[in-house]
């Protein structure tokens, strides 16, 4: 090369790094994102000071269900504009995760503590949501078409199981028994859900003051719950080092629940910005 | 309140992904000197960084076994605080001072991916593996010796991207014209909100900032080095044309602070 060479940085391409020349190898192509999944849930009662204790600044506890709380297993298939879902190994993953019953102002939401998925693009998706996802380990009994004592059929009197482990810890057991369907799935999931997004500075000087401290409201396009069915459930939250699931342990269990969901991401809203 | 360098932020600030600075760093280097292609390779720079005018392609590949610990006695929790990693530098610069840039990067763990992106490494997460050395003598304890030999392979969701062996011929007391520029990288979170994806929220690039830097056991021989094709991955175009010494060193540094060169936003 005779001269010195710089490029435009228009010449990077990707939704989040790395930024590469074609934008192959960002983590994660740019919205709209599409995902389907199945689920596993329990529906249970903890502790409403515990509750109250993970509740980021700009939402309060709920004065008629603080200490309410869901937590769900789901086994994801994603793809945005360009075939993803044909790429099961970058685009398949496994999640846990907890959302709990908060207000902001007069809305009733539920707030996201705390999350794993099994897979880097995920991570990076929630991020940019405001997810605070972490890595882990997450299973859950899955339904087959050919009969069998191993199919788990989605029937009354099914059970299904599901877990959670991160770093050699396991952090949670769910076991679901089927009672019923559910007519209207969606009454399931009532509440949009508020995330905060958070990337700290590492500047000196700087490392309380984040350069992205947003609380913002999940946006989901074409919500659909099908093959819904409700039950009974257990949950164990077993205690970890490092770790503060734990203090979510339930003290009542109220159901445990299966279905099918689906939704699309293009957009979410920024509540408040803290960032200073 | 809730408390935590990063998120999740909670009521202890236990289940924070990454702990706060300072961050120490010890562990062993594979790593490849190599030459590609500037034409290609100069697309993976951003706004700001050149290639000198001689450039010649340039690079090194490292594949690194470290331990991390903050304040808190986190070499003691082995499962979430060693890790694993793969690393590309480019022989750059910045407004005329010699750096290396990082376009591409991949480790084993969550926390380091984390310290990545907040640091202005790109990474993703891959499966990373090195030939290690044990004190007690056998045909598989890889000794540092005249011949030794080691390898290591980065691959990422089933794809093989990278792979790299080493034969050792020498001690060397220094790593004579390799790893001795700043490393450049950049801090990017993107928006989620409809018209804004092209407007990342952050966009910085930045200069890593190292303390206590200290390059040790250092061994010198002849590398190899491949970056096979791979759906979905760019690695590749950063292939060798030419590779040269292969290096094994242990090294230890610190961080509690990081330069911001410019504002892309």
């Amino acid at each position: 090369m005779s001269e010195s060479t710089q490029k435009e940085d228009g010449m990077l391409k990707g939704f989040t790094v790395p930024k590469s020349p074609f934008g192959q190898a960002a983590l994660t192509p740019p919205p709209p994102w599409h995902y389907s999944s199945d689920v596993l849930g329990v529906e249970f009662w903890t502790d409403p000071e515990a509750t109250a204790a993970t509740l980021p600044i700009g939402l309060s506890p709920d004065p008629t269900s603080n200490g309410h709380v869901v937590m769900m297993f789901l086994d994801w298939q994603f793809t945005a504009q360009d075939d993803e879902y044909l790429d099961p190994a970058r685009y398949q993953y496994r999640e846990a995760f907890v959302l709990l019953d908060a207000m902001y102002r007069d809305t009733p939401v539920m707030w996201c503590p705390y999350i794993f998925v099994d897979n880097d693009a995920a991570l990076a998706r929630g991020w940019t949501q405001g997810f605070p996802k972490k890595i882990g380990s997450i299973f859950q009994t899955r339904s087959f078409a050919a009969a069998s004592p191993a199919a788990a059929p989605v029937a009354p009197g099914s059970r299904f199981g599901a877990s959670l482990s991160a770093h050699g810890q396991r952090l949670a057991e769910a076991r679901i028994t089927l009672q019923k369907p559910v007519e209207k799935g969606l009454s399931l999931l009532s509440r949009p859900t508020v995330l905060l997004r958070y990337f700290p500075r590492l500047a000196a000087g700087y490392h309380d003051k984040p350069a992205v401290n947003e609380l913002a409201m999940s946006v989901t396009d074409n919500l659909t719950v099908a093959e819904a069915w409700i039950g009974e459930g257990e949950l164990y939250l077993p205690e970890a080092q490092g770790e503060e699931l734990h203090a979510l342990v339930p003290s009542r269990v109220a159901s445990g629940f299966r279905y099918s969901l689906s939704y699309s991401v293009t957009d979410l809203k920024i509540l408040e910005d803290y960032a200073p | 309140m809730l408390k935590g360098f990063a998120a999740p932020r909670s009521p202890l600030g236990t289940a924070v992904l990454v702990p706060p600075p300072p961050w120490y760093f010890a562990g062993d280097v594979l790593a490849v000197e190599f030459w590609n292609d500037p034409d290609v390779s100069v697309d993976t720079l951003p706004t700001g960084i050149e290639f000198e005018a001689n450039c010649t392609g340039h690079s090194v590949a490292l594949f690194t076994d470290y331990q991390f610990t903050a304040q808190n006695e986190e070499y003691l929790d082995p499962a979430r605080y060693q890790c694993r990693a793969f690393s590309v530098l480019l022989d750059a610069m910045w407004k005329g001072s010699r750096i290396a840039w990082c376009p591409y990067s991949y480790v084993d763990n969550d926390a380091a991916v984390l310290r990545g992106w907040i640091q202005g490494y790109p990474k993703k997460l891959g499966t990373i593996h090195q030939t290690r050395t044990f004190a007690a003598a056998s045909p598989a304890s890889a000794p540092l010796v005249n011949n030794g030999r080691f390898a290591a392979r980065m691959s990422c969701n089933g794809q093989l991207l990278a792979q790299a062996r080493i034969t050792l011929r020498e001690k060397a007391d220094g790593l004579a014209g390799l790893l001795d520029r700043r490393i450049v990288g950049r801090r990017h979170f993107p928006r989620l909100c409809v018209g804004l994806y092209n407007r990342p929220a952050v966009d910085e690039l930045v200069r890593c900032i190292s303390n206590d830097l200290l390059i040790t056991n250092i061994w010198m021989g002849e590398g190899e080095l491949d970056f096979p094709e791979a759906y979905g991955e760019e690695l590749d175009i950063l292939a060798p044309l030419k590779v040269g010494r292969g290096f094994r060193f242990s090294f230890s540094y610190s961080v509690t602070n990081i330069e911001i060169l410019a504002d892309l936003t």
